[in-house]
């Protein structure tokens, strides 16, 4: 957190352990599971770091809460996800999304392991032969 | 010559480093490029002061420029930019100013606005975070400055500062306000 | 008095390291030989001064000495005593001053190490001299703890509350044990490199300070992990939380540097390939402890930052890592030998492909966000999903090369031993099959699969348990190799079954009302409120029946701590062998909001875990002690 602006949500409440809110589950099962998907793909935006469904800040529990409230007006998942993401940007989902920016992060795993098979290749039998 | 590749790459790798540490020391998150920069304002879903429904409508907008603040009486920067924002409304009189308060009541609010200086021209509540949510808040003090058309042109989170009022916010407040007057 | 007593010893270590550094210069312009030897009286002088410092520190928080700054922000008279001790490196500048500890520690044993080859070990220490003398400029210019404060204020600020806890006594100092070990090699590397000596000779000295630090930051880590487990009231032990991360990554170049350096030891190759990884694994704890400080990163678990400490460190860094480098790219390490793929050293460097793409993997996820938000796109997080995407996929194949790769010879093998190999490991498939279809869970495709890869490992590494029994050549060392693997082994099955298999159950609960989750009952029979030291606490003792039958009484609290504002939970947690019930109370905002709720994780496998760390890490340890065993008796044949 910068000096600078201090976010007093954050420092209140975004310790581990904090204390733990069980909140009001949704009276329809299928708009709760719904909102509990939403909830599973979002980071908890004053907390850095952790998820959503980990946080106890005050303002997690409202979004937690809107979220419920959106469910339960019918949203599905995906129209949830899409009105945080408009909000917020794509910093608020916990998976980054496969766009144009993200092809390298989710790509290079694959890459550096193609590239060390082949330097290994080289080096162990650098005329292609088989042993 | 394949043996120099570790130290160019560590050299890529600590000047990004570099880059990083010095970019990120640099005051204040102002995100021009932020996600609803261009986006017309939707309705926000607010109380008034009587905890009834005075919700924030794009009508309520139209034709004038914006400036929506969202604080709260317990938020020490909040309090701290009060002083800039009163300076702000002197300079950009025609300028609508719209207070929010997060997770805050009329019976706090009011006399802390006493205290600190009241440049709004309207103060709503939002007690339960929805209308935050709809704006993309990560935390308070935050600022919006919408155009006369609805569309929001400016974000800053964190405290508006001096310097940011002189040279950010009041110029580009003149700016709408000179668009909106042309339009008219 | 005794701050400046401790700030004054570590300005005179500072000195010496520089004098240390400067030996081999100096022999060389003065061109006398034996001052070669001063390195190694400098070496413990450096040790002693810096221990006398540290106890300097400890002593200000136990005395609770509030003239220093270090101690007001740390610390509270109403902390009990041990954890006022522990305050001393639960904060940034102390947690530094331990990491300087160990430095000196270790190059204290270095220099009291008994070895034929006194040329590599002087030119070590001076390594290590350098090494120090920016570290120790680095706490001194930055991060003293020493500062005083006026005036005195009457008490300090607490300490947050959930670093009071006994796993986190234990945490950082084996962890700095771990990241700090890595610099021996790393200095033996550069020493080596300076030489023209990095061979066989050189990987027998090096190995023992490879498994040395390997064990400790294996341990720590799983230390970290059972303490987030017990602490942070989410059932979980690993988040992938940056600072995590950042403690694999030295870990798993360890991992790599630990095998490689044996192919070094035994054949003679892979010395260009040993000395960069000795770099990188050093040079990624230090890395890692800048992303941490500088503010870089922000996470739950990050320390005050401060941008001035980050440029201090980066460029520390830089200069150790780029001259380091630079050395590298320049030295002659020989006629590389050809190591064929098919053999033991051959399925050696598989492993460190596999591990260095997760290292690079790991690494791309703390730095990607950042380059992002650096070219002004908006920003991405990377959750745990990405991870199991991407790092599992890259070290399950692991499991499969280690149950094979000791039985290989070390040069070459044939195709028909690999086949035999492979067809003598198959019932552990069967195993997998017929645990997955017992289960018959949604899960059960990955389940089988992780059961079958833990499955898999410990069968091999069983059967090379009976060839070396068979063959008489079980030593301590063999052993060591054969616990390591089988720690590997169980911590898969524990991850399998803890991360596919948990349940979690949670609502409000009130008095008289028992509330069933699954096949438990949940009544709740007394809620206490009670004052202590630094805090209130309101318990809840809970009966959990399972089938009817009482189980256990759990009692967790809700804690208050007023003079930090915070309010905690403490999680009770029953562990049975194969499962752990965890429990965790809380607010519930049903009903008027002031009924307690519940929250209950049953985790299967849990032991598995910590099994596997304990196993692990205690499979580094034989195996060091197989080697200074070794050598304490061959010096007395």
């Amino acid at each position: 957190m910068r000096a600078s602006h201090l976010f007093m949500i954050a420092l209140l409440a975004c310790a581990p352990a904090q204390a733990v809110t069980i909140e009001q589950k949704l009276p329809d099962a299928s708009q709760e599971q719904v909102a509990q998907n939403a909830i599973g793909k979002l980071n908890c935006v004053v907390c850095e770091g952790q998820a959503l469904a980990d946080s106890d800040a005050t303002f997690a529990r409202e979004m937690r809460h809107e979220i419920r409230r959106m469910a339960s007006e019918g949203a599905t998942t995906d129209d949830i996800l899409t009105y945080f993401r408009a909000r917020y940007g794509a910093s608020i989902l916990l998976t980054p999304p496969v766009q144009s920016n993200t092809l390298i992060l989710w790509f290079a795993p694959l890459a550096m392991v193609l590239l060390g098979a082949w330097i290994l290749w080289r080096t162990t039998c650098p005329r292609g032969g088989s042993q | 010559m394949i043996r120099m590749i570790p130290v160019l790459l560590f050299s890529v790798l600590a000047a990004l480093l570099f880059v990083a540490l010095i970019g990120s020391s640099d005051g204040d998150v102002k995100r021009a490029n932020g996600p609803l920069i261009d986006q017309p304002m939707k309705t926000l879903p607010l109380k008034d002061a009587e905890s009834a429904d005075m919700p924030l409508t794009p009508e309520d907008l139209h034709g004038k420029v914006t400036l929506i603040n969202l604080l709260a009486s317990w938020c020490a920067p909040c309090e701290a930019e009060m002083g800039e924002l009163v300076a702000l409304k002197d300079d950009a009189e025609a300028v609508q100013f719209i207070g929010i308060a997060w997770n805050d009541s009329p019976i706090t609010i009011a006399p802390w606005l006493k205290k600190h200086g009241d440049p709004f021209d309207s103060m709503r509540y939002d007690p339960g975070g929805r209308a935050a949510i709809a704006l993309g808040v990560r935390g308070i003090p935050e600022t919006y400055v919408v155009d006369a058309k609805g569309t929001i042109r400016y974000q800053l989170s964190g405290p508006l500062t001096e310097d940011m009022r002189k040279n950010e916010v009041l110029p580009l407040l003149k700016q709408l306000q000179s668009e909106a007057d042309d339009a008219r | 008095m005794i701050p400046e007593l401790g700030q004054l010893c570590l300005v005179m270590a500072l000195l010496l390291s520089l004098l240390q550094a400067s030996v081999p210069l100096m022999q060389r312009l003065c061109g006398i030989h034996r001052i070669s030897g001063l390195v190694r009286p400098l070496a413990t002088l450096v040790f002693m001064l810096i221990a006398t410092s540290f106890a300097a520190l400890i002593h200000a928080y136990a005395f609770s000495d509030f003239s220093v700054l270090n101690v007001v922000l740390n610390s509270h008279t109403a902390k009990p005593l041990l954890y006022k001790i522990v305050g001393a490196w639960g904060n940034h500048e102390g947690s530094m001053l331990l990491w300087m500890l160990v430095l000196a520690g270790c190059g204290f044993l270095v220099a009291y190490a008994r070895t034929r080859d006194t040329v590599l070990q002087h030119a070590t220490l001076a390594v290590l001299g350098a090494v120090s003398s920016g570290f120790l400029a680095f706490i001194l210019f930055t991060s003293n703890p020493f500062l005083r404060v006026w005036p005195i204020p009457a008490n300090g600020e607490d300490l947050n509350p959930l670093l009071q806890d006994i796993g986190l006594a234990l945490h950082p100092p084996t962890l700095y044990v771990g990241y700090v070990g890595f610099g021996i090699v790393f200095a033996y590397a550069v020493a080596g490199m300076l030489l023209n000596r990095i061979d066989r000779e050189w990987a027998r000295q090096v190995q023992p300070w490879i498994l040395f630090p390997w064990a400790f930051l294996t341990l720590g880590i799983g230390a970290g992990a059972w303490w987030a487990y017990r602490e942070l009231g989410w059932g979980g032990w690993w988040f992938w939380d940056p600072v995590e991360n950042v403690s694999l990554l030295p870990w798993l170049a360890g991992t790599a540097l630990l095998h490689s350096n044996l192919v070094l030891e035994r054949r003679g190759s892979l010395a260009r390939w040993v000395a960069l990884l000795a770099i990188l694994t050093f040079s990624l704890s230090l890395i890692g402890t800048f992303i941490v400080r500088s503010g870089l990163i922000t996470s739950v678990h990050a320390f005050a930052s401060d941008p001035t400490r980050g440029i201090f460190i980066l460029s520390y860094i830089v200069l150790v890592t780029g001259i380091a480098l630079f050395l590298y790219a320049r030295s002659d390490f020989g006629q590389p030998s050809r190591v064929r793929l098919l053999s033991r050293s051959g399925f050696i460097l598989i492993n460190n492909l596999l591990l260095l793409a997760a290292t690079g993997t790991v690494l791309l996820s703390i730095l990607y966000p950042l380059i992002l938000q650096l070219s002004g796109a908006q920003g991405v997080s990377v959750g745990p999903q990405y991870f199991n995407t991407t790092f599992l996929p890259l070290a399950a194949p692991l499991a499969l090369l280690a149950a094979i790769a000791p039985l290989l010879p070390w040069d070459s093998a044939r195709r028909s031993q690999l086949v035999a190999h492979l067809k003598a490991l198959c019932p552990a498939l069967g195993v997998a099959a017929i645990v997955a279809l017992a289960l018959r869970d949604s899960a059960a495709l990955l389940v089988m699969v992780g059961v079958a890869l833990g499955f898999w490992l410990c069968w091999g590494s069983l059967r090379y348990l009976h060839r070396q029994l068979r063959a008489r050549m079980l030593r301590l060392r063999q052993l060591g190799s054969f616990t390591a693997h089988m720690g590997l082994a169980v911590l898969i099955l524990g991850i399998t079954f803890t991360a596919l298999l948990k349940q979690t159950y949670e609502g409000p609960i009130t008095h008289g009302v028992p509330l069933q989750f699954g096949d438990f009952t949940l009544r709740l029979e007394q809620v206490t409120q009670a004052e202590e030291h630094n805090y209130t606490v309101r318990r809840a003792r809970f009966t959990i029946e399972e089938h009817g039958r009482t189980i256990t009484q759990l009692s967790p609290e809700l804690r208050d701590y007023p003079v930090r504002g915070m309010q905690t939970t403490e999680a009770a947690l029953y562990s049975m062998p194969w499962r752990d019930i965890y429990l965790v109370l809380g607010e519930s905002d049903y009903g008027d909001g002031s009924a307690l709720g519940v929250r209950l994780y049953i985790t299967p496998g849990q032991q598995l875990i910590w099994f596997g760390f304990v196993l692990a890490a205690l499979g580094g340890g034989m195996a060091l002690g197989g080697i200074l065993l070794n050598r304490h008796t061959k010096e007395h044949v």
